[in-house]
């Protein structure tokens, strides 16, 4: 499962946490990554941000950029009614991006 | 998907492989139905993160990082209502966003955008996603070979809660990928991609009508053609 963490100083991060950061799949700036929960829990300064208290604990050390990258984490769905679900691009009715 | 444009030497998005930057930019306007609310932004960021999670999930080699850089702008010029280009709509917003982000004007300045997004971010490659209200040409398009992007917040009939998956499907003309539904007009032919792949799954030639795949419809799924295409390490 991949798990939202922020690093508050990045610059003081030893050169291994460095590289298990390096396979974040996303990352806002160098402080909010995206990595699997056992990379994240191998990072001694990283909060990982899995509840939403989470995130409002972290929240006044973050900046405007940072906040809404969170939020958007928080926001996400994962099931959500989808009109047109599997259908090509192109079926009549629908506009192809 | 738009025609490729003219590039500098070093191109922004060759493959998707290692750290990409992208300059997400969410673009209002002062008007009230040109205004994209605190909340729709969060919709939009929640979306992208959707989408670009499942382009590094579905990296053979788990190689891949998006790296965010999000700037939510108001600009106060007129919406365009006629037009007959793609530039004619997307132009005056746009070169707006841009100036405020220290750019040039045009898609030059896209351009600029994102090798300094590159630079910044320390990055392989590099593209800009511009989301608004504007009214476009299309609701959604991209370069082959980028450097940009754009998509109307309504997101037609797909709706702004499926936003992921068009996303997802742009950021693949970005790095090289073709359409492959049928009113594309695609043929089975062609050299996409870095690896200079035919486009094999196109609805309009391939056994069967082609397999599921994010360039072809409207799923979370990935085809052997579109991961060549996409220029993923180990592909």
């Amino acid at each position: 499962m991949d798990v939202l963490i922020f690093i508050e100083r990045p610059e003081a991060e030893p050169s291994q946490s460095r590289q298990t950061v390096a396979h974040a799949i996303q990352s806002a700036g160098d402080r909010l990554h995206v990595l699997t929960e056992a990379e994240a829990k191998t990072l001694p300064n990283a909060r990982l941000l899995v509840k939403r208290q989470d995130l409002e604990a972290a929240r006044m050390a973050m900046s405007d950029q940072e906040r809404l990258f969170a939020e958007a984490w928080f926001a996400r769905k994962t099931d959500k009614d989808r009109t047109g679900a599997s259908l090509p691009w192109d079926t009549p009715g629908y506009e192809a991006p | 998907m738009q025609g490729a444009e003219a590039g500098a030497a070093v191109p922004l998005s060759a493959r998707m492989t290692g750290r990409i930057a992208l300059g997400l930019v969410i673009v209002s306007g002062t008007a009230p139905h040109l205004r994209i609310t605190p909340t729709e932004q969060t919709l939009i960021v929640s979306e992208v993160q959707a989408g670009l999670s499942f382009l590094a999930d579905r990296a053979p080699n788990r190689d891949v990082t998006f790296v965010h850089e999000i700037s939510v702008l108001t600009v106060s010029v007129p919406e365009v209502t006629s037009g007959t280009t793609y530039e004619d709509f997307e132009a005056p917003w746009r070169d707006a966003a841009l100036h405020q982000l220290g750019q040039p004007r045009g898609l030059a300045g896209t351009e600029r955008y994102a090798r300094a997004l590159r630079t910044k971010l320390s990055t392989n490659w590099a593209y800009v996603a511009f989301f608004t209200k504007y009214r476009l040409k299309h609701f959604g398009y991209a370069a082959i070979g980028g450097p940009r992007l754009a998509m109307h917040y309504e997101n037609d009939g797909w709706g702004p809660n499926q936003i992921d998956r068009v996303f997802a499907h742009e950021t693949g003309h970005i790095f090289g990928a073709p359409d492959e539904y049928a009113s594309s007009n695609c043929n089975c032919g062609g050299s996409w991609g870095s690896f200079g792949k035919p486009n094999a799954n196109c609805a309009v030639c391939a056994p069967g009508g082609g397999v599921s795949c994010i360039m072809r419809s409207n799923e979370w799924a990935m085809c052997p053609s579109t991961r060549f295409h996409f220029g993923y390490t180990g592909a």
